[in-house]
């Protein structure tokens, strides 16, 4: 009688895991099993592609491009930047961005942002804080948050954090992003680096925005 | 003698119909006390109403991955098996007749339905079973066929139409298929001029301001600009999936669905009819439209 109560009860425990989380078989973690976000006004639910026999057949799948310049790059930037993966940028996005603390930059050209990017993502073009001289570098820190103090001191206290990537591990936009935010003093424990940057968003079914409009 | 040919026979229909059930039955049966039984029913609820929770999840899954051939399904196993069952089931319908012993007495003409009723129910069933399979080795077949050799499949069943005068054969093919499954998962941006996300909008006005004013480019922007151009030119391949159309696929990689004709352009010898598409078929499917 017991036994059969006690399994009873593990087949009703089962079956609960099961219709949970609003049926999503495929998660993002074992506790995040989709992710909403705004992006452009517009509320976007970030999940993993429901089909397990899924693959890729996009334009993500190509193995081989030149190197130079598309040479694959080390774990990290350098030794102040913290290099993230995609657990870490759930987290960044259900937290940091949620509570408008953060924002996910992407760094790559604008044509490359238009086609596909992540979520909730801002588009910085690393070509312009690179070419950046002082007077733009303060303009784009001030919409990031930067306050300006009375002796003239610029104050970072309430800036964004800044979770950065650009297509990924052969792809050293992102670098050249942090190397220029870094340049004009953008603090160094505001910025986080996203490795595995595009590809390895596509790369686990995670879901893209794009922006171009169709032109039919 | 009869009458107990008659109750078994309907005991078989109805073990047939609950056999399902039977566990659940014999459960309840092996309670001791009232109150393990309360128990116990109290938990088969909870477990009853979470399966549906499971259930929904379990579809969710399955509904893509079962590839049935409407076509071919309708051959093997055609609409009139309904139609005989629907007949019968008007004719045993009747209140059947109780005896002395309370069991249930039908008349000759009510057994005959029953039995026929039995027979179509299994033999539907096991032809359904049948059909499965076929289709899915089908589908399997069509997929290596195209994939591997490319060739014409002008053999093949074709399931897959868009155009409206065949929307009948559309339907019948959708109804298995998951829209919520999205193979590109990708959101295409409404166009909206207000209540945009206050950075954003603010950084590319920004932004927008600085690119009139310089304009040079370093040697690494341009050597990944030709990058940009190959990605946009990129042709990337879709296999045509049960339930696809060409305005469906075209719904998904463009946000349109008269974005068909691109697809169509860039297929050239595959589709020599815009509303034939077939199961298995790879098709180029060009990342940007120009």
């Amino acid at each position: 009688m017991r036994i059969l109560k006690i399994f009873i009860l593990a087949i009703a425990t089962l079956t609960s895991a099961l219709g949970a989380n609003e049926n999503v078989v495929v998660k993002i973690t074992e506790d995040i099993p989709y992710l909403t976000v705004m992006h452009m006004g517009q509320e976007i639910k970030v999940a993993r592609i429901q089909d397990t026999n899924n693959i890729l057949t996009d334009d993500y799948t190509k193995t081989s491009r030149e190197c130079p310049p598309f040479c694959i790059h080390p774990t990290k930037v350098n030794d102040e930047i913290k290099t993230i993966a995609e657990v870490e940028m759930a987290e960044f996005l259900k937290t940091k961005v949620a509570s408008k603390k953060g924002k996910v930059i992407d760094a790559r050209l604008k044509s490359w942002y238009e086609l596909e990017t992540i979520p909730s993502a801002v588009n910085i073009p690393y070509t312009v804080i690179q070419s950046a001289d002082k007077k733009t570098a303060e303009k784009i820190f001030k919409i990031l948050g930067m306050k300006i103090e009375k002796n003239g001191k610029w104050n970072f206290d309430n800036a964004q954090e800044l979770a950065v990537f650009c297509n990924g591990v052969w792809c050293e936009q992102s670098h050249h992003f942090i190397t220029g935010m870094l340049k004009h003093g953008y603090p160094a424990n505001k910025i986080l680096y996203y490795r595995s940057g595009f590809q390895g968003w596509k790369l686990l079914g995670l879901t893209t925005v794009v922006q171009k409009e169709n032109k039919k | 003698m009869f009458n107990k040919k008659q109750s078994n026979i309907e005991n078989d229909f109805m073990e047939y119909n609950v056999r399902d059930n039977v566990q659940e039955k014999e459960v309840k049966n092996s309670g001791g006390g009232l109150g393990s039984i309360i128990q116990i029913l109290i938990i088969l609820i909870l477990v009853g109403v979470l399966a549906i929770g499971g259930m929904f999840g379990y579809k969710y899954l399955q509904n893509d991955t079962q590839t049935t051939n409407v076509n071919i399904a309708d051959n093997i196993a055609p609409a009139p098996v309904d139609k005989v069952e629907a007949t019968l089931q008007k004719v045993v319908s009747k209140q059947p007749v109780t005896n002395e012993n309370g069991q249930k007495m039908y008349t000759q003409e009510q057994m005959k339905a029953i039995v026929q009723m039995m027979m179509a129910q299994m033999n539907n069933k096991s032809e359904k079973e049948e059909v499965k399979n076929s289709t899915q080795e089908t589908a399997q077949d069509n997929e290596l066929i195209s994939s591997l050799a490319g060739i014409e499949v002008d053999q093949m069943e074709d399931i897959v139409t868009k155009s409206s005068d065949k929307a009948d054969i559309t339907q019948k093919v959708t109804k298995n298929s998951n829209d919520k499954i999205d193979r590109f998962n990708k959101v295409v941006l409404k166009k909206s001029n207000n209540s945009i996300d206050d950075i954003s909008s603010q950084i590319s006005s920004a932004i927008e301001e600085l690119d009139q004013i310089k304009s040079e480019k370093s040697t690494y922007t341009k050597s990944i600009s030709n990058e940009i151009s190959t990605r946009e030119n990129e042709m990337r391949f879709i296999v045509v999936k049960e339930g696809d159309s060409l305005s469906k696929i075209a719904k998904r990689a463009y946000g349109s669905v008269t974005a068909y004709d691109v697809i169509v352009e860039a297929n050239p010898d595959l589709i020599k009819n815009p509303n034939r598409i077939f199961v298995g078929q790879k098709l180029r499917i060009p990342s940007v439209i120009n």
